[in-house]
């Protein structure tokens, strides 16, 4: 296989342990070069995972680099690799409820190689986990080191905490509007309701139909919006 | 108007319901009235201290005019399962009765497919910004701008 050494030590060691495969050809997206060959084994220290023996380390058995600039390329790679990796369990333990191994794993996804599409994984999972403190710092870390991304820019928008202000806006108490629900909302189960006092202004199945229905009668201003569940 | 010691603690009032309108006879929660983006109209929303986000039915946030292209997917656990959509930023307003209204630049979950239960007011991306409190023998919402906050929260 190329030059491979048979007697290569990593690769005896992993034959050994019976975890061994080849691959023929680098993954897709890795960064254009020589052919490279890895030997693959299953990741460590994840013994809890329901994918052990699918997940794997990438092993460089031989590597004819050729330059600094493309060894920094292949190494980024073969770490947002194993980071999106790590990341895959961290949303399978999510969804499995285990909520702290999901952290732990999102956090060493991050450790292993912290690219911008990793951190908004990362961020995505830790909403998911109802832990939007940590989707913010990883936000706010993600957008301070990748700050020409878009997706973490938007995620820093989404996630910062609620801007206020006063507005001289009033209103009036909806009494009336609510006693004609109470009466006759029966009427209209599964529909969208446009209410101005004690008067029904529009419905419909969709709230576009109601809202037109209303406006073709002047304005909606002071009315109430209400879908009848089903 | 509340006060705590010498500082303004709300600033403004409005009424709620201690029942969903259209089932009376359903558990009590807590609905306030809003305004969503551009609609002119209002309608009711639950506050749910308990959800994270808050939660706008598709067909309301679509026609108040949400701006979905600076939205990121994602995925909620709620009462009925999860639920894909998405996660938006838009104007939220709580029309006051007494005082003035609050205009929140708030975070918003607007599920992907048809939601079955109400609006929610959830903490992150609103309750945070605001304080509030409720007269139950009146049905009172007080509520105001919170300050900024003196320390780190830990939440």
């Amino acid at each position: 296989m190329n030059g491979e050494s048979a007697t290569d030590p990593r690769r005896m060691e992993a034959r050994a342990s019976g975890e061994f495969r080849a691959l023929s050809q680098p993954s897709s997206g890795y960064p254009a070069g020589p052919l490279m060959q890895f030997a693959v084994a299953p990741v460590r220290g994840f013994p809890e995972s329901p994918r052990v023996g699918q997940q794997h380390f990438v092993y460089i058995v031989n590597q004819p680099l050729v330059s600094k600039e493309q060894s920094s390329l292949q190494i980024r790679f073969l770490a947002e690799e194993k980071a999106r990796q790590v990341l895959a369990l961290g949303e399978e333990q999510s969804r499995l409820g285990n909520r702290q191994h999901a952290l732990e794993l999102v956090e060493r996804a991050l450790e292993l190689g912290g690219s911008a599409a990793v951190f908004a994984a990362a961020i995505k999972t830790c909403i998911e986990l109802d832990r939007t403190d940590l989707a913010r710092k990883w936000a706010a870390q993600g957008r301070a080191l990748y700050p020409n991304d878009q997706s973490l820019t938007r995620w820093n928008r989404l996630l910062t905490p609620p801007a206020v202000r006063t507005v001289e806006i009033t209103a009036t108490t909806k009494s009336e509007e609510v006693g004609w629900l109470e009466a006759n909302a029966q009427q209209y189960r599964g529909n969208w309701v446009v209410v101005a006092r004690s008067e029904l202004l529009g419905f419909g199945k969709t709230l576009t139909e109601a809202l037109q229905m209303a406006r073709s009668r002047g304005s909606i201003t002071a009315a109430l919006i209400h879908r009848v569940q089903g | 108007m509340l006060t705590k010691g010498a500082e303004t603690f709300t600033t403004s009032v409005t009424d709620f319901l201690d029942h969903d309108p259209d089932y009376p006879d359903r558990e009590a929660r807590i609905y306030i009235r809003i305004k969503v983006e551009r609609l002119e109209a209002e309608t009711y929303a639950m506050i749910d201290t308990g959800a994270p986000y808050s939660i706008l039915n598709p067909e309301l946030a679509e026609n108040a005019g949400l701006d979905f292209s600076q939205g990121e997917r994602t995925r909620l656990s709620t009462r009925i399962g999860w639920v894909s959509g998405q996660i938006v930023r838009g104007t939220i307003t709580i029309p006051a009765t007494e005082g003035s209204g609050l205009e929140i630049d708030a975070t918003i979950f607007v599920p992907e497919v048809s939601w079955p239960l109400q609006n929610f007011i959830g903490y992150h991306g609103f309750l945070e910004g605001i304080r509030f409190a409720i007269s139950p023998t009146d049905y009172e919402f007080h509520f105001g701008a919170a300050p900024a906050p003196r320390q780190p929260r830990l939440i």
